[in-house]
């Protein structure tokens, strides 16, 4: 019996040591936490504060997110003031030196890709919630995903030198991968001939550059704006004059708005799209986030040419 | 010369440096200085005979002009200025002016200067960011109209638990109690109060933090006052706003002077609103306050109670600008007396100019 209980104590004590000398993480967004789940492998354990049906502009501060800053090596923010509204609370309200801004356990990656819609000239609030760094969803390209990877990786290493080729190599995998595979959805989106769509909020825009679709005109008549009657008119005008067939709606808004434009446009197909991995039950990954995408522009398409 | 001349050169000053200054005009480039400016507006209407003797006017109840910014590699600071409207004229004052680090002591913060007491809900809180326009009558009565600030030395302690739990204790002058302009007397005992706060997560979208406030202050005269609180908020995020606020604070107050009876009221108040989209808000706040130690000539007890009723419709047409309707309906009873009644209007709106700093739970 004693010796049974003494197995026990051993194997919760080498089971809290694994768990305690694994790298505690804390990712704003699920994107990232998927990417450094792969990229980390056994050696990390990695949170996100935002779910992936949540939208990380809108999240609060609360105290449950400080405990856990409290405790993170390491804090991956997206950056480019996705979460310019909470993190810096939520940061100071941990108290742990070690990942406030600019030590040595932050990490913006919103400074290791090309970013998009930079706003050119004077910008104010009257333009709405516009992000003077540039269009913040960075991570809905799966190109600039393979990057972030590659500086999660260095960043890890840094934090764990003896698992830094590891970290490195699945980040090279993981960066292959996504060149290979965006060549496929390239392909398979070139197939289905959609040229341009319309979004609701500007989520999408570097999913829909890298595969060459335009997005003709967004619901939202500002960012964070909700659709005004005066807009949806325009949004119309501007699809029928487009050509626009398909309306993506990021799975946080309600679609009511984007079926009350297609009842006025002929040919014109709605789809509630996950815009963050765990935005739905079965997207899990980041691959099964942008496969999503593509299987949804493809069965748009497809529905619409059976419609002809 | 009257104050009120150097306070408004000070407005004139401070606006002219804002909207003159090459800091302000671009990016404060690397010192990461960031201002802004609340505009708080406020009408109070009578409504109906019993009325309570409100203005019937609309006017600037306060312009609130902040600066923050990190001071170096562990503090950050904060100025907030506040011109209110007093006896028809706005008197720029300084209302908060503190440093404070979260990189010193490890689990630990620590707040330097003169600051809004961290006790309760709505005292941790500007006035402008309350989900309501006024404040209930129990907080008039306890900690004046904004709410207490006061110059010292606050610590908080974030417990290294699995569970939230932070113990927040502080020291201030206490030479006044509330707003004023005189300069006070030196207490008995300063102001020294603690709170000791924690938080839940009922699910992804819904939290509720809750609170166990203390206070002591012995006066110049040796009254001493103590104050001991519960305060409560639980919101459901429903993606981009809250569509559910619960906000709860009760109060228990003690005035014991040197020689005499002691006086004891309790108060509080329960404010449930419902957020129907980003931008349309309904609320009812039910406020109590009562004098427990009410006593007749001969000594008997005089059972009394104060009670409103504030229903409040909110428009915000974006974080940064918000409009509210109120009706303030509120009852007085007490023994022996008839009950009477004030019915009044009250109408906000408010908006902010600049980068506000991140907002608590």
């Amino acid at each position: 019996m004693n010796s049974k209980i003494i197995a026990f104590i051993c194997f919760c004590g080498v089971w809290s040591t694994s768990a305690l000398a694994k790298l505690n993480v804390l990712t704003t967004i699920t994107d990232l936490k998927s990417i450094v789940e792969e990229v980390g492998g056994k050696e990390v354990k990695v949170e996100s504060f935002c779910r992936g049906s949540q939208d990380a502009h809108y999240l609060e501060a609360k105290p449950s997110y400080m405990i856990k800053t409290n405790r993170a090596d390491l804090v991956i923010a997206n950056g480019l003031g996705l979460e310019g509204a909470w993190l810096p609370k939520v940061l100071a309200g941990g108290r742990n030196t070690n990942v406030m801004q600019g030590m040595k356990g932050y990490f913006d990656v919103g400074t290791l890709v090309k970013v998009l819609e930079v706003p050119t000239g004077a910008i104010s609030r009257a333009d709405g919630d516009v992000h003077p760094e540039g269009n913040p969803h960075i991570t809905l390209d799966p190109i600039r995903v393979g990057e972030i990877a590659m500086g999660i990786a260095k960043k890890l290493g840094e934090l764990e030198p003896k698992h830094a080729a590891a970290f490195m190599q699945r980040a090279t995998n993981l960066k292959a991968r996504m060149e290979a595979k965006t060549k496929e959805w390239q392909k398979r989106i070139a197939a289905t001939e959609t040229k341009k769509v319309v979004t609701y909020h500007k989520f999408l825009s570097y999913f829909l550059d890298r595969f060459g679709i335009e997005t003709a005109a967004v619901l939202e008549p500002f960012p964070g704006v909700p659709p005004t009657a005066r807009h949806i008119m325009e949004v119309i005008k501007t699809s029928q004059k487009n050509g626009v067939e398909l309306i993506l709606v990021e799975n946080y808004f309600d679609d009511s708005i984007a079926q009350r434009v297609a009842r006025d446009l002929k040919s014109v197909r709605v789809s509630s799209v996950p815009v963050a991995v765990e935005g739905r039950k079965d997207i899990k990954t980041i691959d099964s986030l942008y496969e999503n995408l593509v299987l949804t522009i493809e069965g748009d398409a497809k529905a619409l040419r059976a419609k002809r | 010369m009257r104050p009120a001349f150097f306070s408004n050169l000070l407005t004139v000053f401070i606006f002219g440096f804002c909207t003159h200054s090459p800091l302000f005009a671009d990016a404060p480039g690397g010192t990461g200085l960031s201002t802004f400016l609340s505009v708080d507006m406020v009408g109070e209407l009578n409504a109906g005979k019993s009325s309570n003797g409100a203005r019937d006017a609309f006017e600037i109840r306060e312009v609130e002009l902040s600066f923050f910014s990190p001071v170096d590699h562990l503090f950050e600071g904060m100025v907030n200025l506040a011109a209110h409207r007093e006896d028809g004229q706005y008197v720029l004052e300084l209302h908060e002016a503190f440093a404070s680090t979260s990189k010193l002591i490890p689990y630990s913060k620590i707040k330097v200067g003169q600051y809004f007491l961290g006790i309760g809900r709505l005292n941790r809180f500007h006035r402008h960011d309350w989900p309501f326009i006024s404040a209930p009558q129990f907080f008039v009565n306890f900690f004046d109209d904004e709410g207490l600030s006061d110059t010292g030395l606050e610590y908080s302690f974030l417990a290294p638990l699995p569970i939230f739990m932070e113990l927040t204790a502080g020291v201030t002058n206490g030479w006044v109690y509330g707003h004023t302009h005189s300069e006070g007397a030196k207490p008995k005992a300063p102001m020294h109060y603690a709170r000791l706060g924690s938080f839940f997560d009922l699910n992804d979208t819904l939290g509720m933090a809750a609170g166990l406030n203390y206070l002591n202050r012995r006066d110049d005269s040796g009254l001493d006052m103590q104050l001991i609180g519960i305060d409560f908020v639980a919101k459901n995020n429903a993606g981009s706003y809250s569509n559910m606020l619960v906000q709860l604070e009760l109060w228990h107050s003690q005035l014991k002077p040197e020689v005499g009876a002691k006086t004891r009221a309790l108060g509080g108040y329960l404010f449930p609103q419902m957020g129907f989209s980003k931008t349309v808000f309904f609320g009812c706040r039910l406020d109590y306050y009562s004098v427990l130690t009410l006593e007749d000539a001969l000594g008997d007890e005089i059972s009394n109670a104060d009670y409103a009723i504030v229903p409040t419709l909110t428009y915000k047409s974006s974080e940064f600008a918000s409009f509210k309707l109120a009706y303030n309906y509120k009852v007085y009873t007490q023994d022996s007396l008839n009950d009477r009644y004030e019915r009044s209007f009250e109408i906000q709106a408010n908006y902010l100019l600049g980068a506000h700093p991140a907002h608590e739970f």
